[in-house]
């Protein structure tokens, strides 16, 4: 019991007073989780709009297999991406391993079947009615699919905030390919596992409140997204009026 | 092109009517006055600002209108762009409909299941029958000669008689329905088997025992109620025997004339009210 009280009361004191390794902890981890979400939308709504747009054979078999991977072990993308950029795997000369650039590398890869998943998903909420609109105004096949993609922005936005948040808890990949370096690749997570190990409780705590408050930040954007937008979004997809 | 749901996209109203100028790459600063016009051509002026998704069915389905307006398009296709609206949202869009077509000179092709909005708003009707289009015409042309069988029961014309022409002295024919002798319009020879279409309204009943009806009514059928069947303000009054007529009364006259089933009744219909057409033709 006393071990968290007085853990409390050292995380506190840490965040209040901004302690340059916590901070230098925290600061990292969003800069690696953020690239990797920016990099992943890049890649995964692309991918996304294709499949959506895209007639082609095997179309449901791949979604399905993209959906199976929402759940992909954070371990096994660890370990899949150790193999590729180790000094002996194909991408070793690169240098990648136990860097922020190779655990951007692996959550970006870990995120993408969710992202893609999720971007079709969305799409296809976009009415059959919208795209005959579309294309009855004159639109090419481009300007249908950004327009297309214009209306389902929010269900999108969602998608990458999810991403996001699955990139900035995970501890598979920043353990594996990040080594745990203080002050190099060590985050939120992987700095807590250590600290607890260590009896370090303070420390943990200040990191786990950190990181409660990331997720809290997430969920707030997407609640407000989704109360405040989304039903609009179902209004048009469906063309229901409003009463 | 305006489809039977009104279909917006999320944004506001004015950027809604600007989609058509924008593809085509017609959109410039001028297009503000352009939209504006098209707004105000459908009463939704000072509506540009707000969103469309937060507009009524009657609303989005006129913004939709200006949408396509807004183009200046040579030809405006409509698929059923009243059906899913409450008659107030509907006949605004039929005013719509009128004042596009009459003052912007658009020609208007527009599909409907509402019999009296065909009347109500086209020119020109075709009606389209297990996905063929099986006659065109004006209106007279399409709910007072219809060209066979489906197509009469399809624009109302309910009664529908078999029979024998007897005789015919210049067009005005004498023609045998079982027994029952009707006079009718038709050019077809003695001899020839026809159908004789009618349509409930021009069927007027009158009691055996009541004053006769003017002189002009050539048939005069005496027949017995086999149902009354309310129709609105109406009531149909069928007969079955000795042939089988339908009649259109309102509620009103079929109440004071004391109709009831089992009844005998008087069915009067004028010589020109039938149209006649050769079986051969109508069975087609």
């Amino acid at each position: 019991m006393s071990d968290i009280v007085s853990g409390v009361a050292q995380a506190v004191n840490l965040i209040v007073t901004l302690n340059p390794d916590v901070m230098q902890i925290a600061l990292l981890s969003l800069y690696i989780s953020l690239t990797s979400t920016i990099l992943a939308a890049c890649i995964a709504i692309p991918i996304g709009g294709f499949i959506h747009f895209y007639e082609f054979r095997g179309k449901k078999v791949l979604i399905a297999l993209i959906q199976t991977l929402y759940s992909l072990p954070t371990v096994v993308v660890g370990l899949l991406i150790y193999l590729m950029i180790s000094r002996s795997g194909p991408l070793g000369i690169f240098g990648l391993l136990y860097t922020p650039q190779g655990m951007v590398l692996g959550q970006t890869i870990l995120i993408i079947p969710m992202m893609t998943g999720l971007a079709i998903a969305a799409l296809s909420g976009v009415g059959r009615d919208i795209r005959d609109t579309l294309v009855s105004l004159g639109a090419t096949g481009f300007q249908s699919i950004i327009q297309i993609v214009k209306e389902a922005r929010v269900a999108i936005l969602s998608a990458v905030i999810l991403g996001f948040g699955r990139a900035i808890s995970e501890v598979g990949v920043a353990m594996m390919i990040g080594g745990n370096i203080r002050g190099e690749t060590r985050v939120l997570t992987t700095a807590i596992a250590l600290q607890t190990g260590l009896g370090d409780f303070g420390f943990s705590i200040a990191l786990g409140i950190i990181l409660l408050s990331i997720a809290l930040v997430i969920v707030i954007l997407m609640y407000a997204i989704t109360s405040g937008v989304v039903g609009k979004v179902e209004q048009i997809a469906g063309g229901v009026p409003r009463e | 092109m305006v489809f039977q749901k009104p279909v917006v996209l999320n944004t506001t109203v004015s950027e809604n009517v600007a989609f058509g100028l924008k593809f085509r790459g017609q959109y410039s600063r001028d297009s503000t006055k352009t939209i504006n016009e098209a707004l105000d051509l459908v009463g939704l002026s000072g509506f540009g600002s707000r969103k469309a998704v937060t507009l009524s069915g009657g609303e989005m389905q006129r913004v939709a209108l200006a949408r396509a307006m807004v183009t200046g398009p040579d030809l405006l296709l409509l698929d059923e762009p009243t059906a899913n609206l409450d008659p107030v949202s509907s006949a605004a869009i039929e005013d719509l409909i009128i004042r596009i077509n009459r003052e912007m000179h658009t020609t208007i092709v527009l599909s409907t299941h509402d019999m009296v909005q065909g009347q109500r708003l086209a020119d020109r009707i075709g009606v389209i029958l297990g996905g063929k289009i099986a006659q065109t015409g004006t209106l007279t042309e399409i709910f007072y000669h219809p060209k066979n069988c489906s197509l009469a029961r399809f624009v109302g014309a309910d009664t529908i008689l078999s029979g024998t022409v007897m005789e015919n002295t210049g067009g005005l024919a004498r023609i045998d329905v079982n027994g029952i002798p009707f006079e009718a319009l038709t050019a077809s020879p003695p001899g020839s088997k026809v159908l004789l279409f009618i349509r409930p309204e021009e069927v007027a009943l009158t009691r055996p025992d009541g004053q006769t009806a003017p002189s002009s009514v050539r048939n005069r059928i005496t027949g017995t109620i086999a149902k009354i069947v309310p129709f609105g303000p109406f009531v149909r009054v069928h007969i079955d025997r000795p042939v089988p007529v339908t009649a259109l009364v309102t509620h009103r006259s079929c109440t004071e004339m004391g109709f009831a089933t089992g009844m005998s009744v008087i069915a009067g219909i004028k010589a020109t009210a039938i149209h006649v057409v050769p079986a051969a033709d109508a069975n087609r």
